[in-house]
């Protein structure tokens, strides 16, 4: 019995919008979520395991975030040696070596910046960076 | 009185000839100078004590202190042993007397002689006789047997002449006519006449001929075997005397010279046997004039001893009998009584020796008996004096020309009955005197100057003739040296000249070792020299424990006393600086630790601990460091051991851990860059 | 024909009801007055017949059929309320041609020619080019009048248009509304308190205190009421109480239902609406959205103080961003990589690295909040009062047939415009000052997202609130919480940050915009100051997206639901 005028406030389809909309968010957050970490397929490194064995790991292929601690070495036809760390869940720091081969050389490394890495571990168990992005 | 001065010069010339032949080089004999002593000031002028002579030298001079220490000590066996008034004494004694006495000139009967024989067995068995009058006794006897013998050797001779005499005939009627006539002279022509006889005749005669000539010859044997068993008993008799003489047995001389006259007959004629020895040797005319005029001349003796004859030391100090070739040039020097001191000097071991270079000797001065006998006689009436003086002395107090009296009554008639027969108290005294000068001459030896003078002191109270002015001038002498010495030593130990120091100490020390002065003294500075051996010998044993911490901990002690032994400084500085990396390290640590950084503690000690692992100390702190820091120790200690594994990665990773841990670890920082290096390499 | 059947109006939770079990009727071309003392109920009765206000009880017939059932249409019914529904800022003219257009479909030169014709009907020739803003009191009701007439309703409905007039005008006024009842058949039912001229309404309806006291011809009231003349009437009622006067209306004998006058009036009234319905048509959604938006644009170039306040925003907000930075960012120096220095040398490196990185990064994350803040301000400011300001005009125009989304679209078109300039201004502008590295179109899109979503969000404020102080006051909160709640100053505690970010429109901007920067080392300092994750630029524009979507969904409904006064 409602009049033009007097229009009832349909809650219930403003609840749906609310609804779609959060719908929406969730669905665009996952997939954004998803786009920020391009290596997410790849299984992440266990620091530990690194620590305990790092021979033992040779030839995986890892994902790795962290942030540069210092320049250790340097050959211009095998690249730069880094130390990055790795900060677990348990807000623990592991500090790791990464090379980063001459191929990517454009990529400017600076200190205390963050990256995500692809790594592998190359025959002398040195995580040999083979795609690297700012995190 | 003579024969004393003499020998003193003797002594002397010693001395000097040992310090021309053995330079100063040899200084243990000459006295202990040391080198060094020539060089500083007053080196010359510090007196020496010679001990070899008992003769000190000070400024040039030769001070003789007393005697041999030979004399001394029999002088002193002497001066010790009870009077001889036995009842085995007097018997002895009055032996001796009955044979002289029967004996004495006037009274000799061949009776008296047999009587007197008789005697010397008895003479002999006592103790004091030493078997002298069995030897003579012996002799006499074998004088007997030779004039036996040639007797006997006369009777065969004249059964030898018929013998001869029948052979010549025989040998005469064996022959033709021609022969006879052309040999007939002698049968020393027979050679040149047998060249005429037949061959027959020669057969017929030889037999003959070899008899009469064994004949002749044994005739002439015999006749030279009767002169020469009469001149050999004469010879030994006279030998045994000059021997007797030679040991100052002048009783026994008296006996064996009566003896002999009343034997022989021709008692002042010269000794053969002297003549036998002179002539048997090479004489050197010009020797034979000194000879003769240091016979005249004592002074020109005396001379001759200790300056000119130096070379008759050494031969009268019992190298003389072996090498008796050379007499000539240095025997000749003495006269009786010299020799007669000179020959007692080699004492009873090397008395037949000496007596044989005695008879050599005093065959050339001595030509008759009649001389020795009177010698004897001289020499008995000498000691006989010589014991009165020494009596009267003894009352007057004056020790020392007492004792020396007596000293050289000994030595001339250390046999004869007024010297046995000196009761022990009055020789005690003489023997306390002697102690005390050979205290004080020991005393003075050892440089003791302290007790010298205490003993100066005492010998000038009960010696009134003791004159103290030399020994006190000795030892005052050294005191001021000594003194002088010590203040240069302080000089040079407060201006830290160690050189100097040391040479002044030793001075003084040589001067004066028991200077009251130099114990204060050098206890200060002298301790250091202790205290450094002392160092040096903690020092090399602790090196050898490897206990360089307890080194170090003394540092200073071993700084000083290794400072002039480069080798041990070189050893010191590595290990203070190892044990002073330690500490740096440890200090550093605890430093860290206080402010809250056991890492840098751990690392600290670390590096010290590979720098000394035996520290103990060193290892607590590591220990204690461990556990404090356990996670960045567990962190280097993984990485160590992976990078060892060839775990390159882990390695690298642990270490990156550890520097995080701690930022300053330069273990950490290390292996990062030689890991890092190997990697991009 | 509108029949009322005992219809009963009242406020939730009231225990007398605003209107009682009232029935009546009026036929076509009938002018009929409201009468009765303040308070009785006129304009509430009004309201019900407008179906602005709903009747609880009971059934009112328009032309046979139950309103309830089938409304009016918006081109059958004219409503002048009491208060003035113009834009000051707009000609007499201008005021007629918008309103037209907003409610007719016709081309330009048709509703310029029925503005002429309404004119002419409402004697506003003379005055249709002066604002009206500076019109009289007659004047305006007049143009009120005017305004209604463009659709010409076969309903009109006029509330007091006459009130505090002088008598001539309310003379005018009275004569015109008579003239306009008797053209095409159509009913005009006017409230008044007056009594004077009773002789020029065909009916007179008489309320009391909610009851329907008498409702008949004006002729008869004087004898019916006892009274010698209709002055005394109101003291008369309050003589007796309403209900009793109500049972005695009912009880009286109802006058005639058809008289030849009716049937001529009904029949005169279904002609007329065949031609209506023939001619007559809602303008397109798009057309209304584009008349909104041109007058909305109109009406701010008419308002020198707006254009001049959004100009300031617009200069100085940028100009106070730039304050910060007015020599450009300074250059980040990088620290050491090699490890050989001594630590010391590091610890110093570091410290250095800090102190630069956190003053650097405060103050490129403190220039991009800055930024966002003040966007958010101004979007705020765009749109508080863009609903609330001219609600009733935006009430009387739906009832008039404007459609909410169109109103939505209009409103978004024009606040689009100033959002734009804002941003575009905003990023340009402090780019250019403080030297911003990274990619300009990609800084510019979180900013404009951001403004139009904070502009959509404080218009659906806007739409919500029933005053501007409310409206105002709901804006500035939510502009005011953004700052500390985005965690770009403060980090939040790790939940309530996850809780509260989504919400949070500076924090997606904020976001967003330092996303650009990532390939820069600015990026790495307010990352290293900043314990507050940064989103990434995707995911902070959908969010903004999301925010701007939600809020102009809420200012649908709110634009679309009623709130009269």
């Amino acid at each position: 019995m409602s009049r033009r005028a007097h229009p009832t406030t349909p809650s219930k389809s403003i609840f749906f919008v609310v609804l779609t909309f959060l719908a929406l968010a969730g669905i665009g957050a996952y997939f954004f979520q998803k786009d920020a970490n391009p290596y997410r397929t790849v299984e992440k490194l266990i620091p530990t395991d690194y620590y305990e064995n790092a021979n033992s790991l040779r030839g995986n292929v890892y994902q790795i975030e962290g942030t540069i601690l210092n320049s250790l070495a340097w050959n211009p036809e095998k690249g730069r040696l880094f130390s990055i760390r790795v900060t677990t869940g348990d807000s623990k720091n592991w500090p790791l070596p990464i090379l980063i081969p001459s191929s990517l050389r454009q990529i400017n490394i600076q200190k205390n910046q963050s990256y995500r890495a692809k790594v592998r571990i190359n025959d002398s168990g040195i995580l040999l960076v083979e795609e690297v992005q700012k995190s | 009185m003579k024969a004393f001065s003499c020998l003193l010069l003797f002594f002397i010339g010693l001395g000097a000839a040992l310090f021309a032949q053995e330079g100063n080089s040899k200084a243990a004999t000459g006295g202990a100078r040391p080198p060094q002593m020539n060089q500083g000031f007053l080196g010359r002028d510090v007196p020496v004590m010679d001990p070899g002579s008992d003769t000190s030298t000070f400024d040039g001079k030769l001070w003789n202190m007393n005697n041999n220490r030979l004399f001394r000590s029999r002088f002193e066996k002497y001066l010790n042993a009870p009077a001889e008034t036995s009842e085995a004494d007097q018997q002895y004694e009055s032996t001796i007397n009955q044979i002289l006495t029967l004996l004495s000139p006037g009274k000799v009967t061949s009776a008296n002689v047999d009587a007197a024989w008789k005697l010397l067995p008895k003479a002999s068995e006592y103790r004091s006789d030493a078997n002298l009058c069995n030897s003579l006794a012996d002799v006499i006897y074998s004088v007997w047997l030779a004039k036996n013998e040639s007797a006997r050797l006369e009777m065969a001779n004249r059964s030898l002449q018929r013998e001869k005499s029948a052979l010549e005939w025989n040998y005469r009627m064996n022959l033709g006519p021609s022969t006879i006539a052309s040999s007939a002279p002698s049968g020393t022509n027979s050679p040149t006449s047998a060249t005429t006889l037949t061959p027959q005749d020669e057969a017929r005669v030889e037999p003959i001929k070899e008899a009469l000539s064994d004949v002749r010859a044994t005739m002439v044997n015999n006749k030279l075997k009767k002169e020469a068993s009469i001149v050999q008993a004469k010879i030994d008799f006279q030998s045994l005397i000059i021997q007797y003489f030679a040991q100052r047995r002048f009783r026994h001389v008296l006996i064996g010279t009566r003896f002999y006259r009343s034997l022989f007959g021709d008692g002042d004629s010269r000794l053969n046997a002297m003549d036998q020895i002179a002539s048997s040797l090479p004489v050197d005319k010009d020797a034979g004039q000194v000879k003769i005029k240091a016979k005249l001349d004592p002074k020109i003796a005396a001379k001759g001893g200790s300056g000119a004859y130096a070379g008759a030391g050494t031969g009268t100090n019992g190298k003389y009998a072996s090498t008796g070739g050379d007499t000539s040039s240095s025997g000749g020097g003495f006269n009786a009584e010299g020799l007669q001191l000179g020959v007692e000097n080699l004492g009873v071991e090397s008395l037949i020796s000496a007596g044989a270079s005695g008879l050599k000797a005093l065959g050339k001065m001595i030509n008759s008996l009649g001389q020795i006998d009177a010698l004897a006689n001289e020499a008995i009436r000498d000691v006989d004096e010589g014991i009165e003086s020494y009596k009267f002395l003894l009352e007057k107090n004056e020790l020392k020309s007492a004792t020396e009296r007596l000293f050289e009554t000994f030595m001339m008639g250390e046999y004869m009955p007024s010297v046995r027969k000196l009761s022990r108290d009055d020789k005690r005294r003489a023997l306390e005197f002697t102690r005390k000068t050979n205290e004080l001459l020991a005393a003075l030896e050892v440089n003791d100057l302290t007790r010298a003078e205490d003993l100066i002191k005492e010998l000038s109270q009960t010696a009134r003739d003791f004159d103290t002015s030399k020994p006190l001038a000795v030892v005052e002498t050294a005191k001021t040296v000594s003194a002088m010495h010590l203040a240069k030593a302080k000089a040079a130990a407060s201006s830290g000249d160690r050189t100097t120091l040391e040479t002044e100490l030793r001075a003084a020390t040589e001067i004066w070792p028991r200077n009251p002065a130099l114990a204060t003294v050098s206890g200060s500075i002298f301790s250091q020299t202790d205290v450094q051996q002392q160092a040096l010998n903690d020092f090399d044993r602790l090196f050898a424990q490897k206990n360089y911490r307890q080194i170090f901990d003394d540092k200073v002690r071993y700084i000083a006393a290794t400072a002039m032994y480069p080798e041990r400084q070189e050893k010191l500085k590595t290990i203070l600086d190892r044990v002073q990396g330690a500490e740096t390290a440890l200090m550093r640590a605890t430093e860290l630790a206080k402010r809250g950084d056991p890492a840098g503690a751990w690392e600290s000690v670390e590096h010290g601990f590979s720098d000394y692992p035996d520290d103990p100390k060193l290892n607590q702190a590591r220990a204690d460091f461990t556990t404090q820091a356990a996670e960045f120790v567990r962190s280097v200690r993984t990485a160590q051991e992976m990078e060892r594994k060839q775990q390159i990665g882990s390695s690298l990773a642990w270490y990156l851990r550890a520097l995080q841990d701690y930022p300053n670890s330069e273990i950490a920082r290390d292996g990062i860059d030689r890991i890092s290096a190997a990697i991009v390499k | 024909m509108l029949v009322l059947d005992s219809m009963e109006a009242s406020l939730p939770n009231a225990s007398t009801p605003l209107l009682s079990k009232i029935s009546a009727w009026y036929p076509a071309a009938h002018f009929g007055a409201i009468l009765g003392p303040s308070g009785c109920g006129k304009s509430t009765f009004l309201k019900v017949i407008a179906g602005i206000l709903p009747h609880t009880d009971g059934s009112i017939f328009w032309r046979g059929r139950n309103l309830d059932e089938s409304d009016l249409s918006p081109g059958e019914l004219g409503y002048v309320p009491q208060f003035s529904c113009t834009q000051p800022l707009l000609t007499v003219r201008e005021n007629l041609i918008y309103t037209a257009r907003l409610r007719r479909s016709a081309s330009a030169n048709e509703i310029e020619t029925i503005v002429d014709q309404v004119v002419e009907e409402t004697g506003l020739t003379e005055l249709q080019d002066r604002r009206a803003g500076v019109l009289s009191g007659g004047q305006l009701r007049r143009l009120g009048l005017a305004m209604e007439l463009t659709t010409q309703p076969n309903l009109l409905l006029a509330d007091e248009v006459t009130s505090g007039l002088d008598p001539k005008s309310e003379e005018e006024i009275t004569l015109l509304l008579s003239s306009l009842a008797k053209d095409k058949g159509r009913l005009v039912l006017l409230v008044t308190h007056s009594l004077r001229f009773l002789d020029f309404y065909d009916s007179v309806t008489i309320l009391s205190a909610g009851r329907l006291a008498y409702s008949a011809d004006p002729r008869d009231l004087t004898s019916y009421f006892n009274v010698s003349t209709p002055e005394d009437i109101y003291p008369a009622l309050a003589k007796r109480d309403a209900e009793t006067w109500a049972e005695e209306w009912a009880q009286a004998p109802n006058p005639p239902e058809l008289t030849p006058s009716t049937v001529l009036g009904e029949l005169e009234s279904e002609m007329s609406r065949a031609e209506k319905e023939s001619s007559f048509e809602l303008p397109s959604f798009l057309s209304q959205s584009s008349t909104w938006f041109f007058r909305r644009l109109k009406l701010f170039m008419r308002d020198p103080t707006q254009v001049f306040l959004q100009l300031s925003l617009l200069l100085v907000f940028p100009a106070v961003v730039t304050l910060f930075a007015y020599r450009g960012l300074p250059s980040v120096r990088n620290m050491t990589m090699s490890a050989d220095s001594g630590v010391l040398d590091q610890l110093r490196e570091t410290l250095a690295f800090t102190i630069q990185s956190s003053r650097i990064g405060t103050l490129v994350s403190g220039l991009a909040m800055f930024q966002v803040i003040l966007l958010a301000l101004m979007g705020s400011n765009n749109s508080a009062r863009e609903v609330i300001g001219d609600r009733p005009i935006l009430e009387k125009e739906k009832l008039a047939g404007l459609r909410p989304g169109a109103t939505l679209l209009g409103m978004s078109l024009f606040l689009l415009l100033l959002v734009f300039l804002q941003s575009t201004w905003m990023t340009l502008f402090v780019r250019a000052v403080c030297q911003f590295p990274g990619n300009i179109l990609a800084q510019f899109l979180p900013f404009f997202i951001l403004t139009a979503a904070t502009t959509a969000l404080c218009l659906a404020i806007s739409s919500w609130t029933s005053s501007s102080e409310q409206a105002s006051l709901g804006s500035l909160y939510l502009v005011g919480f953004q700052l500390p709640l985005s965690g770009a100053i403060l980090a939040l505690p790790d939940s309530l940050g996850t809780l509260t970010r989504p919400l949070i429109s500076a924090y997606w901007a904020w976001s967003g915009y330092l996303q650009t920067l990532r390939d820069t080392r600015f990026y790495d300092l307010v990352r290293a100051i900043s314990e507050t994750p940064l989103a990434s630029y995707s995911m902070a524009l959908w969010i903004l997206l999301i925010h701007l979507g939600l809020g102009l969904v809420f200012a649908y409904f709110g634009i679309r639901r009623s709130q009269w006064r």
